[in-house]
């Protein structure tokens, strides 16, 4: 049986009467403006901002965990789990292969900077809604418009987290992951 | 008569003039007229209109003597006239009247004494007389060579036949008259003119017509300059005759008597009928004759079997790896 496509058809309702909007047919939705999200994040604790994460993730891995089985491919977890933060707005989702390690990069956020622990703990809470794996999801590097999230066990995140913490180039953060270097798919 | 009968007759006359000028009853005054005063304004008088017929028919009339006075000429002013020279002072006395008409004759027609000068102090004076009969009066009516006016017409008839006999003699003036002379008769024209002539086309052609060439002139042949012969190789030319040319080919025959009408129609005039004709080709050739311009034929390349000719290298089967393979190796490191 073929992974289905993704298909956003409809899944965005603006009810003009009611004043509301719908994603999906599930819970109510608010369109917020993106400053304002991002001031209140940088205005919340870590623990907060960290569950505002992973509540949004968990719904995301639902509806993707819904249309995908254990055994989907990586192009199809990159389509369907891009769809759903795309329709939040959070910008262009992709992986990234360096070796054994892998990463997840962000394009385009509205959030920039501000918004990347927001991601970190989106695509942490889809992967364990989607596919019941507790991974720890740090920023690995970031640049005008992209963000490299690099996904591994929580253990191996504090690790590099201090590695980064102590100067360590992300490429050499990769480099020390894969031993001779890191493998792109 | 001989001159020495015309010397006796001029002493003869001489007497009889000598013997009238010792009569005291028969002097002769000068007839004078003083001039004007010197201070006057030059004045050229003409004389007085004389009706000479009337004259004529007064026999024997009185003498009048015809006076022009000629006034000393003052000095020009403005660039006048030039003055005449001044004549020497003379006077002409007229006979008197009463000389009896039978005495004269044509010897003694006229007298001339020449004043001294010293008798004519004041003025000098010109006097001319003529008489009846004189010939310098019958000169007199013949209009003068300077003059255009004509003697005037006693009756119509004669007026009209002078009218007519000046305009046959009336000559039109070459030149344009000045304004001032009045309206021109247009008269034939003058005989130094020509009427434009008619070209002569014959001549005109043969000065066309290039000369007939003589050879060149000795003008052209003045500077001939003799060439030298030429000192590089000598080309001969290839004399050899050509070949003779064919010889023209007989024209055909193509004239054919057609088929007379009487005939029936598919028969034919000619003895022995219609040529055979050739052997019909084969069908392929009647073809190919059909389409005129004849297709190449092609030499196909043998045909070969079928071959692998491509050979495709897929690369590794990297996408059937599950994410959740991918998201286990990578929380192992």
């Amino acid at each position: 049986m073929g992974t289905p496509r993704f298909d956003p058809t409809h899944s965005l309702e603006f009810n003009l009467d009611r004043g509301t909007v719908k994603l999906s047919g599930s819970l109510e939705r608010i369109v917020l403006p993106a400053d304002a999200l991002s001031a209140l994040i940088r205005g919340a604790d870590a623990e907060t901002r960290r569950d505002f994460a992973h509540r949004l993730g968990t719904e995301a891995g639902r509806r993707m965990a819904e249309r995908l089985d254990s055994g989907a491919s990586l192009e199809a977890v990159v389509e369907h789990l891009g769809g759903e933060i795309a329709l939040m707005g959070l910008g262009s989702l992709a992986f990234e292969r360096w070796g054994g390690a892998l990463v997840a990069t962000v394009q385009a956020s509205p959030l920039r900077a501000e918004g990347d622990e927001l991601l970190a703990g989106v695509v942490a809470g889809a992967l364990q809604r989607a596919f019941g794996r507790s991974a720890g999801v740090l920023v690995l590097q970031r640049d005008d418009s992209l963000v490299r999230l690099l996904i591994v066990n929580p253990t191996t995140a504090e690790r590099v987290r201090g590695w980064l913490g102590s100067g360590v180039a992300w490429s050499d953060v990769i480099a020390r992951l894969n031993g001779p270097g890191p493998v792109q798919s | 008569m001989t001159p020495r009968d015309t010397i006796a007759r001029l002493e003869t006359l001489l007497e009889r003039v000598r013997r009238n000028a010792a009569s005291p009853g028969r002097a002769v005054a000068p007839v004078v007229v003083a001039a004007s005063t010197a201070a006057a304004a030059p004045v050229f008088q003409a004389p007085p209109p004389v009706d000479r017929r009337a004259a004529v028919e007064e026999a024997p009339p009185t003498p009048r003597p015809v006076v022009e006075a000629q006034a000393p000429a003052p000095a020009p002013e403005f660039g006048g006239p030039p003055a005449w020279p001044q004549e020497s002072s003379s006077a002409v006395q007229a006979r008197p009247s009463s000389l009896p008409p039978e005495e004269l004759s044509d010897d003694d027609l006229l007298e001339v004494t020449t004043i001294p000068p010293e008798a004519q102090e004041t003025t000098d004076v010109d006097v001319e007389i003529s008489m009846p009969g004189d010939p310098i009066d019958a000169e007199r009516d013949e209009p003068p060579a300077s003059s255009s006016r004509t003697k005037v017409a006693e009756s119509l008839d004669e007026a009209l036949a002078s009218a007519v006999e000046m305009d046959g003699e009336r000559e039109v003036p070459v030149k344009t008259p000045p304004p001032e002379s009045g309206p021109q008769a247009a008269g034939p024209p003058p005989q130094g003119l020509e009427a434009p002539r008619v070209p002569d086309v014959d001549a005109l052609e043969a000065d066309l017509l290039p000369p007939i060439s003589m050879g060149p002139t000795a003008e052209q042949l003045g500077e001939t300059i003799e060439l030298e012969a030429p000192r590089g190789p000598s080309l001969e030319i290839d004399v050899t005759p050509a070949s003779p040319p064919e010889p023209e080919r007989p024209p055909e025959e193509l004239e054919v008597a057609l088929p007379r009408a009487q005939m029936p129609s598919g028969t034919y005039d000619l003895p022995g009928g219609p040529a055979p004709s050739p052997p019909a080709p084969p069908v392929e050739e009647r073809r190919m004759e059909s389409s005129a311009p004849p297709e190449p034929r092609p030499t196909a390349r043998p045909e070969l079997g079928a071959a692998e000719i491509a050979r495709v290298v897929l690369g590794r089967q990297t996408q059937n790896a599950s994410f959740l393979d991918v998201l286990d190796r990578s929380l192992t490191l």
